[in-house]
C-alpha cells in the first residue's frame, strides 16, 4: 500500500489527488472533499484558521492507513489538509482511497475521515465578525 | 529536568505560547504533569478531557517522563 499525506498552506488540488490515486490495479477511487460553510450553527463564518501538530499528523495518519489496509482491500490512501486561514467555499480537506472494488474504497474513505476527526491533531478556529471559537474546544 | 511543552488550539491561547521549556521533578509522570498544568493554568479545566502526547504519540497518565521529552497538550481535535 502507498500513502501520501500533506499539510498545506495553499489551495488543495482534487486533480492532483485523483491523478495520484488512479492506477491500473484499482477499479475505484473514492474521494471526499470537505469545504468551508459560510454559516455554522446560525453564525456567519468569516474564515476558519486551522492549526496542526504537523509531525504528529503524519504519524497518526500512518497508523490510520495501516489499520485501514488490514480492514479493507485497498492500495492507496491520500489526505491533503489545509492549515492557516481558509475561507467559505474553499476546500479544507481532501481524503481519498483507491481499491480494486468500490465498497472497500467508499468504506475506507469514510473511516479515514472519521478517524481524522477523532484522533488527528488538527484544530479549527471559527472566526466571526465579532470574535472566534475553537471548535470542540469547550462544552 | 527540562521538557519541551507544546500547546495547541485553545490550549495555546491559555498557556500563552505554543512552545516553551518547562522544569519539572525528575520522577514526574503524566499524572503529575496534568496536576502541574491545572495549578499553573486553571483555565485549562474548561478544555474538556484534553489528551497528552509524548514525543508525538498519545499516552496514558501512568507514563513516566524523561529529560527533553516533547509533551503536547492536545485539546479535542477538530480537523476536516
Amino acid at each position: 500500500m502507498k500513502t501520501r499525506f500533506e499539510i498545506l498552506e495553499s489551495v488543495l488540488s482534487i486533480d492532483d489527488a485523483n491523478e495520484w490515486l488512479r492506477n491500473e490495479q484499482d477499479g475505484g477511487v473514492s474521494l471526499f472533499v470537505g469545504n468551508i460553510r459560510s454559516v455554522n450553527k446560525g453564525k456567519e463564518v468569516v474564515r476558519i484558521d486551522f492549526e496542526a501538530y504537523t509531525e504528529m499528523v503524519y504519524s497518526e495518519l500512518d497508523k490510520i492507513a495501516q489499520s485501514l489496509s488490514i480492514k479493507y482491500r485497498i492500495h492507496s490512501v491520500l489526505l491533503f489538509h489545509r492549515v492557516g486561514s481558509v475561507y467559505p467555499g474553499e476546500s479544507a480537506v481532501i481524503a481519498g482511497v483507491s481499491a480494486p472494488h468500490r465498497k472497500d474504497a467508499f468504506e475506507a474513505c469514510i473511516e479515514l475521515m472519521d478517524e481524522l476527526k477523532r484522533v488527528v491533531p488538527i484544530w479549527k478556529k471559527e472566526v466571526y465578525s465579532d470574535g472566534h471559537t475553537w471548535i470542540s474546544a469547550t462544552p | 529536568m527540562k521538557i519541551k511543552l507544546l500547546a495547541f488550539g485553545i490550549a495555546g491561547e491559555i498557556v500563552g505560547s505554543s512552545s516553551s521549556v518547562v522544569e519539572i521533578p525528575d520522577d514526574a509522570d503524566i499524572h503529575f504533569f496534568r496536576q502541574y498544568l491545572s495549578e499553573k493554568y486553571p483555565a485549562l479545566a474548561a478544555v474538556l478531557e484534553y489528551a497528552i502526547a509524548v514525543n508525538r504519540s498519545y499516552v496514558q497518565d501512568n507514563i513516566s517522563l524523561k529529560e527533553n521529552d516533547e509533551i503536547a497538550i492536545i485539546p479535542p481535535v477538530s480537523g476536516g
